[in-house]
């Protein structure tokens, strides 16, 4: 087996590869915590109903965290702008390549000082690796549905 | 993060003519880039999150009663079982029989208690989430150490030591002294023909809630005192610290046969996805799929138990009803897919605490290795997670995984005193 050796230090490998004198970055903390995140550069907005809305999304913190809870603000927009009227909002994640979901039930709340957001309470993606954010679109009191669904890969 | 994806330009030009520069290789096995991020997000273990719903953990005298109650026999029935018992101090606080004996025949494995203060819930079904509500389960339970929390509270008022101990923490102790008012036994049950629970609901409210305030803060003294049982430094981490200080003496902390174990663990074996970050677990629920053995609701019944638990972060006993342990709650769920679901062991020390799994099934390392690799049968419980599937691994690559499991080991970290009861 070929013998790898591992160097953390960047100020080494890049002089070890090409000899030129790169500038040393600031050494980290010792025993510093990894922070593993979710959807790093995730598309955050997408259009249902043949574009006549528009949702998007961003997470509370940013970027989601892997395997903590997190809270998502999510704006509906009718077509050029316009306040979207009445509309509802569900809210799920899955893996769907393990066959599982959430173990969080998340709450779904209308934000009463922002007309169109809607605030998702309680989301949490346990596991790396990659997960759906489905988030589905009810216009009226009774239909018609659409989902939007958004790739997040959470890295660990 | 950045310090690992700039340091995997390295994996790039892992060709460089004197990379090596004669000093001695760094691993022994090549990882790569997501293996090597994975390693690194695997150690070293922070310090357990505070709990804020309990206002004594870190209270260094909360820690010294705790200490005692855990060696404490004279809570249970017979005036033998202590904490301990089960909890074997010498077998990393785990019982090494599959199921515990004492005044009954506990439901299931009796677990190690090593970091268990990182824990996000309690018990293999998390039907607790804070460590003192946990402790108030087992002194009370029939079928462990079958005590009686009015009775506690006076073994801790007629000893003078426990007393001393108890008012240093959280000041003067209630009389409980009448008879009348307060029966030599009594405890809430769900067992209504328990003669201590008619003895419990005949007494006045407020005298129950004169109880009920101690025996929180006996199990907030435990609690306080579990989170000093820690281990933090295995070989694995004074692996990883090599890893970070290009130093090749500390990575020889890992043989070759465990490297390559871990590179199972953080690459094919999937165990990365459920065994996450430096405790090696999520803190949550999955289902392995295991057949056979006692039909266990596991995470479906924890969930609804919890809920229902006067003890919970959300409770009136929670020194912090509306924070963050107790946000957790609102959002639990008990569905079809919690049907099954245990816990996610923390792996290290693991090898100090066989048998493994909630039911205690397996006697050995090699056999839990060995059933990742088969899997086998229909489960008993729910679905099993299609993260899993058979590995097929060789003989080879199962002593690796154990060998790397058993690097995880270290009894060195806590204080010895905590091993055995405090000194009279
Ligand atoms: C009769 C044996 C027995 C006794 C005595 C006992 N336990 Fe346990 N303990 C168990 C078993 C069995 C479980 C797992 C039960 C379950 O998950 O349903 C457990 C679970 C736990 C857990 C949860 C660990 C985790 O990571 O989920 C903690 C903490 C704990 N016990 C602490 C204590 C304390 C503190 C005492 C004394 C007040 C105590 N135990 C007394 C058998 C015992
Ligand atoms: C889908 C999540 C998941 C994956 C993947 C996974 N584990 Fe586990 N592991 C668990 C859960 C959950 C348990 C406890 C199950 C039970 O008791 O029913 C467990 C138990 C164990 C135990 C027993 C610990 C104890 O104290 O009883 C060991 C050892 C272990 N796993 C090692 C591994 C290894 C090695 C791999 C990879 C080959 C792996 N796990 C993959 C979730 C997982
Ligand atoms: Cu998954």
């Amino acid at each position: 087996m070929r013998t790898l050796t591992v160097w953390l230090a960047w100020g080494l490998v890049l002089a070890g590869c090409d000899g030129t004198g790169m500038p040393e970055p600031s050494p980290e903390p010792e025993g510093e915590v990894l922070t593993s995140v979710c959807g790093a550069d995730a598309e955050k907005t997408a259009t249902v109903m043949s574009g006549a809305y528009t949702l998007s999304w961003q997470s509370e913190p940013d970027p989601i965290p892997l395997n903590e809870q997190f809270d998502l603000l999510v704006d509906v927009q009718g077509a050029d702008g316009a306040a979207a009227g009445t509309v509802s909002l569900d809210a799920d994640a899955a893996m769907p390549q393990h066959g599982h979901g959430m173990n969080t039930l998340p709450y779904v709340e209308p934000d009463e000082a922002t007309p169109g957001r809607f605030v998702v309470d309680g989301m949490q993606l346990h596991m790396p690796g990659d997960w759906k954010l489905y988030l589905d679109l009810t216009v009226g009191d009774d239909g018609p549905t659409e989902r939007a669904t958004f790739d997040l890969t959470c890295v660990e | 993060m950045r310090r690992v994806i700039l340091a995997w330009t390295l994996v790039v030009c892992g060709g460089c003519p004197d990379a090596t520069d004669g000093s001695p290789p760094l691993t022994l096995v090549e990882f790569s880039e997501d293996e090597m991020r994975r390693v690194l997000a695997r150690s070293p273990l922070a310090d357990a999150p505070p709990d804020e719903t309990n206002a004594w953990d870190g209270d260094d005298d909360a820690v010294a009663l705790g200490h005692a109650l855990f060696y404490e026999p004279r809570f249970s029935s017979d005036g033998a079982v202590s904490c301990a018992t089960c909890h074997r101090p010498d077998h990393g606080f785990a019982d090494d029989v599959a199921l515990s004996e004492t005044l009954g025949q506990a439901r299931r494995h009796t677990p190690g208690l090593y970091n268990a203060a990182h824990g996000r819930w309690m018990f293999w079904d998390g039907r607790a989430d804070s460590l003192w509500g946990q402790a108030l389960g087992p002194w009370e339970n029939p079928a462990e150490m079958d005590g009686d929390r009015v009775s506690m509270v006076r073994t801790v008022t007629g000893d003078e030591e426990l007393r001393a101990a108890y008012e240093a923490a959280f000041g003067a102790l209630p009389d409980v002294s009448d008879g009348d008012r307060f029966p030599a036994h009594a405890r809430p049950s769900d067992d209504e023909d328990d003669p201590l629970h008619a003895a419990w609901m005949g007494m006045a409210a407020p005298d129950r809630q004169t109880v009920d305030a101690v025996f929180v803060r006996l199990g907030k003294a435990v609690a306080a005192f579990e989170r000093q049982i820690v281990s933090t430094h295995a070989p694995f981490d004074t692996f990883v610290a090599g890893l970070r200080d290009d130093d090749a003496d500390k990575t020889a902390a890992l043989s070759e046969s465990a490297q390559r174990g871990l590179k199972t663990f953080v690459g094919r074996g999937n165990c990365y996805f459920c065994h996450t970050g430096a405790l090696f677990s999520d803190r949550e629920f999955h289902n392995l799929g295991m057949a056979g053995g006692v039909y266990d609701l596991g995470r479906f019944a924890g969930v609804l138990l919890l809920v229902d638990s006067p003890f919970n972060a959300a409770g009136p006993h929670s020194d912090d009803p509306d924070g963050p342990r107790a946000e957790r709650l609102r959002f639990v769920t008990s569905t079809l897919e919690q049907e099954g679901q245990f816990k996610t062991p923390s792996l290290r020390n693991v090898a100090l605490t066989p048998p493994y799994m909630h039911d205690g099934r397996f006697g050995t390392l090699r056999e839990v290795v060995h059933f990742y690799s088969e899997l086998g049968e229909t489960p008993l419980a729910g679905h099993r997670e299609d993260v899993l599937i058979p590995l097929d691994l060789s003989p080879q690559d199962i002593d690796d995984l154990v060998a790397f499991l058993e690097s995880l080991t270290d009894e060195q970290t806590v204080d010895a005193r905590y091993l055995v009861p405090p000194a009279p």
